[in-house]
C-alpha cells in the first residue's frame, strides 16, 4: 500500500510545485485570455517587448535590483564569512551572546526593525538612499551568511592553512591559495541566499526607499495592482530568472555530498 | 635561546593574545551591523511605541501607553491578530508535516530521485512576490484551476469556484507559504538525511530493525534539529512577513504586518506609534513562542 503511494503523492507534489510557474508563463505570452478557455486565446510578445525596453520601469528595476543585491551579497558574504569563522573555530567572550543576536534577525521580522530604525536613517540622510537600502536589506541577509559558514567551517582544517604558514606563504596567499578554495561551497551558497534574500525584499526597500529606489519587485507590485496580467507575468519572469541562474552555478553545493545549508541545523 | 621559565611564558602567552586580536576583526563587522542596524532599529521602534522621538512636530516626548491602547481597542488589529495567527500556525504545521513526509519519499526512492529534488530546489530561490503572483494567477476564481474544474463539469462559472485568493481566511496566503516553504524544509532535511545518519540507517537495517523503528530511533532524532531550524525560521516568517498577505489578502481583515504598515504610511503621522506598538507586539509574540517551542524540544532535540 504505502510503496504504491509514493509515485502518486511525488507526482502530486511536483504537479503542484508546477503550476504557478504554469500560469505565470501562459499569461505572460498571452494576447487575450478570457475565462472558460483552458489556454490564452492569443499569443504575443507585447509584455516583452514593454518589459525589455532599455528605459522601461522593468529593466531599470532589473538593474536598480542588480546593483543593490550584488552589492548586499558581498558584503554580507565577506563580513557574515568572518563571523561564522569565529563561530566555528575560536572561542571567545560573550560568543553564546553573540551567536544569539546573529540568529534574532531571524526571529523579528524586519520590518518591525526598519519601521523603528527609519527615524535614524532620516536624521543621518540614509533615507531614500541607495546606501540605506543596502544597510537595511543587510539585517535580513547576514544571519544567513553566519549560519551557512559557521557550519562550513565546522568542517575545515585549520592545520592545512599552518602548513602554508610554515611552508613559507604569507597571510594573504594562504587565504587565496588554502582558505578561500577549501570554503569555495560555502562562500557560494552564502552569496546565492544573500543576493536572493536581498533580490525579493520589498517593504524593506519600500521603507527605506520611500518610493525613490524602483527595485524589481516594486514594478511588479504596480503591475499587479493596474491588473495588467500578461505585464504581471513578464515582470515575473525577469524577477526570477537571475536567481534561477545563480541556483544553476550553486546547486551542487545545496544538496550534495558536501552540503552547505547543514549548518542551518544549528539554530 | 635557551631560557628560564620565566621568559619562555612571554612567547607562549603571545599566540593567543595575536588570536584574541584576530577573533575581534573577524566578528567586529557583524556585530557592528546586528547593534546599530538590528538592535538599534528594534529598540527605536519600542521606544517609539512609548511615544518617544515622536516625529510629529512640536510634541513632547512623554512615556505613554497610548499606542498600545489605541491598538488593543482597534477592530483592524483584533482580526489581524486572528488572522495572523491562523496563517502563521496552519503554514508552519503544514508545511513542515508534508515536507518532512516528501522528504521521506524522496529520499527512499530510486526512479527520477535528482530530477525530483531539481524541481524542488527549483523553487528556493523564487522570490515571495513571484509565488503569491503565481498563486494568485493559478488559484483565483478564474485561475488556471477554476478553467480546468469548469471544462471538466465540476464548477460553472467563475462564482461557482470556491474563493480561496483574496479570502477572509486566508486560504491564499497559506498556500503561497505552503508553495515557498514545503520545498525549503524539504532542501533542509534532505541536507541532513546526507550526513553521518546513512550509515547508522544501513548499520541499523542489517541488524533487522523495520523502517518505522528506524524512522523513530534514528532518522527523526537525527534529523530533527534540522526540522526544528526550519519550522522556526517558517513560523517567524510567515507571522511578520508583508508581500505575501499585501497581495493574496484582503482589505479587512489583514495580517498584523499590513496593518502596521497601513498605520504607518497614515497621512496622520500620530498612527506612526501605533504601527511601532505592532511591530513590537509582533516580535514579542514571536520571541516568546519560539522560546516556549525551544524549550518544548529541548530534549528531543538530542540526537542519538
Amino acid at each position: 500500500m504505502k510503496i504504491s503511494l509514493r509515485p502518486l503523492s511525488l507526482s502530486f507534489f511536483t504537479l503542484w510545485l508546477f503550476f504557478p510557474f504554469l500560469s505565470i508563463i501562459l499569461w505572460s505570452f498571452a494576447a487575450g485570455w478570457r475565462f472558460p478557455s483552458l489556454l490564452p486565446t492569443g499569443y504575443s510578445l507585447r509584455a516583452y517587448r514593454i518589459a525589455l525596453n532599455p528605459s522601461g520601469d522593468v529593466i531599470r528595476g532589473v538593474i536598480t535590483s542588480t546593483a543593490i543585491a550584488l552589492i548586499v551579497g558581498v558584503i554580507a558574504t565577506a563580513i557574515g564569512s568572518a563571523a561564522g569563522r569565529a563561530i566555528a573555530l575560536h572561542d571567545f567572550k560573550m560568543k553564546r551572546l553573540f551567536q544569539f543576536l546573529v540568529l534574532a534577525p531571524l526571529i523579528v521580522p524586519g520590518m518591525a526593525v526598519t519601521m523603528g530604525i527609519q527615524v535614524l536613517f532620516i536624521k543621518y540622510g540614509l533615507a531614500d538612499t541607495g546606501q540605506g537600502v543596502v544597510l537595511a536589506h543587510l539585517i535580513p541577509t547576514v544571519p544567513y551568511v553566519v549560519m551557512i559558514m559557521t557550519g562550513t567551517f565546522a568542517n575545515f582544517d585549520k592545520s592545512y592553512e599552518e602548513q602554508g604558514q610554515v611552508l613559507g606563504a604569507n597571510r594573504f596567499t594562504v587565504l587565496r591559495r588554502i582558505t578561500l578554495p577549501i570554503i569555495l561551497p560555502g562562500l557560494a551558497v552564502s552569496f546565492l541566499f544573500a543576493f536572493v534574500i536581498s533580490w525579493s525584499e520589498y517593504i524593506l526597500t519600500l521603507l527605506v526607499g520611500g518610493g525613490t529606489i524602483k527595485t524589481l519587485p516594486m514594478v511588479l507590485f504596480a503591475f499587479l495592482r493596474g491588473f495588467d496580467l500578461p505585464m504581471v507575468g513578464a515582470a515575473s519572469i525577469v524577477f526570477m530568472v537571475p536567481p534561477l541562474i545563480l541556483l544553476r552555478f550553486t546547486s551542487k553545493h545545496l544538496v550534495g555530498k558536501s552540503s552547505s545549508i547543514t549548518g542551518m541545523g544549528t539554530v | 635561546m635557551v631560557s628560564t621559565g620565566g621568559t619562555t611564558s612571554t612567547p607562549i602567552r603571545k599566540p593567543g593574545k595575536v588570536r584574541e586580536k584576530r577573533i575581534i576583526w573577524l566578528i567586529l563587522p557583524t556585530a557592528l551591523v546586528l547593534l546599530f542596524l538590528f538592535f538599534g532599529g528594534f529598540l527605536f521602534g519600542i521606544l517609539q511605541s512609548f511615544g518617544l522621538f515622536s516625529v510629529v512636530e512640536n510634541q513632547k516626548s512623554s512615556i505613554t501607553l497610548n499606542a498600545y491602547r489605541s491598538a488593543f481597542s482597534s477592530d483592524v488589529v483584533r482580526a489581524g491578530i486572528a488572522l495572523t495567527f491562523r496563517v502563521a500556525f496552519l503554514s508552519t504545521v503544514l508545511s513542515t508535516a508534508i515536507a518532512l513526509a516528501i522528504a521521506l519519499m524522496i529520499s527512499r526512492t530510486k526512479r527520477f530521485k535528482s530530477a525530483i529534488i531539481a524541481i524542488t530546489q527549483f523553487n528556493i530561490p523564487i522570490p515571495h512576490v513571484v509565488a503569491a503572483t503565481g498563486i494568485l494567477l493559478t488559484f483565483s476564481q478564474s485561475g488556471i484551476i477554476s478553467r480546468l474544474t469548469n471544462s471538466a463539469g465540476l464548477t460553472h462559472g467563475t462564482t461557482s469556484f470556491p474563493i480561496v485568493t483574496n479570502d477572509p481566511f486566508g486560504y491564499g496566503i497559506i498556500l503561497s507559504y505552503l508553495w515557498k516553504e514545503i520545498p525549503f524544509i524539504c532542501i533542509l532535511i534532505l541536507g541532513a538525511l546526507r550526513g553521518p545518519v546513512t550509515q547508522l540507517d544501513e548499520t541499523a537495517k542489517t541488524l533487522g530493525a523495520g523502517y518505522f523503528y528506524r524512522l523513530k530511533r534514528i532518522i527523526i532524532p537525527y534529523i530533527f534539529p534540522s526540522i526544528m531550524s526550519g519550522t522556526i525560521i517558517v513560523f517567524a516568517f510567515s507571522f511578520g512577513s508583508y508581500e505575501v498577505p499585501a497581495i493574496l489578502g484582503q482589505a479587512y481583515p489583514s495580517t498584523l504586518s499590513v496593518v502596521a504598515y497601513q498605520f504607518y504610511i497614515n497621512r496622520d503621522l500620530n498612527n506612526r506609534p501605533i504601527a511601532m506598538a505592532l511591530a513590537t507586539i509582533t516580535s514579542l509574540i514571536i520571541g516568546l513562542l519560539v522560546y516556549f517551542y525551544m524549550k518544548l524540544t529541548e530534549r528531543t532535540g538530542k540526537p542519538r
